[in-house]
């Protein structure tokens, strides 16, 4: 059974639509690239997933069931800003992560925390926007979760740390769960996926696997990428 | 769950409520003390610093009850409207916990707000002796609830509670219903919030004007002679109704509070 | 560091050939056992079903063998190992020969450059020693 699951998921904003009859499959142990030019409906997509937005049409399932309580317990999500309440020391987030999920790894948080040079005993408020991020990702990452949605993890970090938070997904690697990464820098990430769903203008594009690509097409995801949004402004 | 979510809450809202009370305790400790000092001196000095005293004292007083009030609207809307939000309706908590864990918080510091801000009052007026007549009147209270009320003084003590309990309940959700209404929006949120705020309440005082016609064709027929020479039956009567009142605006608020948050929520 | 890997080709294709060179010049020796798919993705920065699939063909082609329960170990058949490294040698020399053709050189005219290039290098090493 996918772990995610779209059927015909539509979503409008006024009258906008941001997702256009969406169908997609996502299976456990894939770690899957979310790409698409800025506003192709990427965010609005895992948001869906999250359960912050409502489908307009459609449904989308994670682990058979619509977005609840219940799913929010094995799906780990990172959101594309800061959403912790910055007051917080970053103990006392992980204190908050500890109480609510369950599946959360405390000890292997303080380890990335350590390995980041992240000082577990700072306010939140006196961080980096850079850091904040990435006190974000380490407790996404520290949940032993089925589900992933990392909406723009590299996005606004440098090469050595987004180094270091691919390899944390590698490392992390459960055959158990699925990991849906979002960015619009592919050239990055494309090693690390298994398949990549191109989004453009709400319609899936393209949903291909990385090797089948450079397979066929001779070509990496990237260079691909970069042909198929050209041809499409044109 | 619910009890996790409240400690956290509770938490974050006493960062600014304790000291807001710890303050209010010591300038009506502070204002006690040089009205001690004005009555035995004539330091004209003292005499000023006594009434800027005072003045503080008033503000803070209040200060701390609207504080609770304005406290209460903004956690509700920075902590589950805005960025913040993201991770809380990502929690594994339901929506219901989510919202009586901002409830029972906000009323948790209306009634401290009332405890402290009584305390302080007498601190700050303390002579001795002035409760030296407080038992009698409690006694006596009790005595003529009693014999009026033919039950224990101390269940229309408890009709009573409940009645401002629900209140609570009903104002925090008066302010609920509408930024969740205004947020389910795209744009103009807040702007949004506030024209929703004015219809709830508009479209709530006319259900009430006629519900008030209705119940009062209603409750006539109770109003037997023996009622309306007691006023503590009265008062009773006025209470269930009052009761019944609040609770059925806060139930609707509450399921249009819940239902914007569960199906219609639009965090972006 | 994640490794470098080409564009144009698929990456468990390449991981297969730099495996293929780590047995052959006997960075993993015969019979020796090979990193797990999660260590070897973490090590490479790619994913974990590229590399287990890099192992399976690596495993169809008998240089690696399965023990259940614990990995996957370099195959202990010498033959195998010389058969892998003379199937990329002539490879390599193929390659060598057409790039070689395409500037207009027979390979007769590349057996007597590589004779007179190997002559020259014996020199300058002599030269080197004689000092």
């Amino acid at each position: 059974m996918p772990i995610l699951e779209c059927n015909k998921l539509t979503k409008t904003y006024g009258g906008v639509t941001a997702l256009d009859h969406i169908d997609l499959a996502i299976d456990p142990g894939r770690i899957v690239g979310l790409l698409g030019p800025n506003g192709s409906g990427k965010t609005t997509l895992i948001k869906l997933a999250a359960g912050l937005l409502q489908p307009t049409q459609g449904q989308i399932l994670i682990d058979g069931k619509k977005p609840s309580p219940e799913t929010n317990a094995v799906m780990s999500y990172l959101p594309e800003r800061i959403a912790l309440s910055q007051w917080m020391k970053v103990t006392q987030v992980l204190d908050f992560f500890c109480d609510f999920y369950r599946d959360f790894d405390r000890q292997a948080a303080e380890q990335m925390l350590a390995q980041l040079h992240i000082a577990p005993n700072q306010v939140l408020k006196q961080l980096s926007k850079g850091t904040k991020e990435k006190v974000q990702l380490i407790l996404a990452m520290s949940r032993k979760a089925k589900l992933y949605l990392l909406d723009e993890p590299i996005g606004g970090v440098d090469p050595a740390t987004r180094d270091y938070i691919l390899h944390t997904i590698l490392t992390n690697y459960n055959p158990d769960a699925a990991v849906v990464i979002s960015t619009h820098l592919i050239g990055d990430v494309e090693q690390v996926l298994d398949e990549v769903v191109f989004l453009s203008r709400g319609q899936i594009a393209l949903h291909d696997s990385c090797e089948n690509i450079r397979e066929q097409q001779g070509k990496s995801v990237d260079q691909l990428f970069r042909e198929v949004f050209k041809c499409w402004e044109n | 769950m619910l009890g996790k979510l409240m400690k956290y809450e509770l938490r974050a809202t006493s960062r600014t409520m304790l000291p807001l009370l710890l303050l209010t305790l010591l300038l009506s400790v502070f204002t006690r003390m040089t009205s001690a000092v004005v009555q035995s001196g004539h330091s004209k000095f003292m005499t000023v610093i006594n009434t800027l005293l005072i003045l503080a004292f008033i503000l803070a007083l209040i200060g701390t009850a609207v504080f609770s009030v304005v406290l209460m609207v903004v956690r509700f809307r920075n902590n589950l409207m805005t960025d913040e939000g993201y991770l809380m309706f990502t929690l594994p908590v339901s929506v219901h916990q989510l919202l009586w864990s901002k409830l029972l918080v906000s009323m948790l510091w209306f009634i401290a707000v009332f405890c402290v801000d009584a305390l302080a009052y007498v601190l700050a007026i303390y002579e001795d002796g002035m409760f030296a007549g407080l038992p009698e009147f409690v006694r006596n209270l009790f005595a003529s609830v009693n014999r009026e009320y033919l039950v224990n003084g101390a269940l229309y003590i408890l009709e009573l509670l409940g009645v401002l309990l629900v209140a609570m309940v009903a104002a925090c959700l008066m302010f609920y219903a509408p930024i969740a209404i205004g947020n389910s929006f795209a744009t103009h949120k807040t702007l949004l919030s506030v024209v929703f705020y004015f219809i709830i309440q508009t479209v709530l005082q006319i259900v009430t004007l006629f519900g008030f016609s209705a119940s009062v064709q209603l409750v006539t027929p109770l109003l037997t002679p023996a009622i309306l020479d007691s006023t503590i039956k009265t008062t009773h009567l006025l209470f269930t109704s009052l009761l019944v009142y609040e609770l059925v605006i806060g139930a609707i608020l509450y399921v249009l509070t819940w239902f914007m948050l569960r199906k219609k929520l639009n965090l972006q | 560091m994640p490794w470098e890997f080409q564009d144009h080709l698929p990456i468990y294709a390449q991981l297969m050939d730099t495996l293929k060179r780590r047995i052959i010049t006997g960075r993993y020796l015969p019979g020796e056992k090979l990193p797990s798919v999660r260590e070897l993705a973490a090590e490479a920065g790619i994913n974990p079903n590229t590399v287990q699939r890099a192992f399976s063909e690596l495993e169809r082609e008998g240089l690696i063998y399965t023990q259940r329960a614990t990995g996957k170990y370099v195959t202990d058949n010498a033959d195998e190992i010389k058969a892998a490294r003379q199937a990329l040698a002539k490879t390599q020399v193929a390659g060598f020969l057409s790039n070689m053709q395409s500037l207009g050189y027979s390979v007769g005219d590349v057996i007597v450059l590589l004779q007179s290039f190997n002559e020259s290098e014996e020199e300058s090493s002599h030269a080197d020693s004689g000092m």
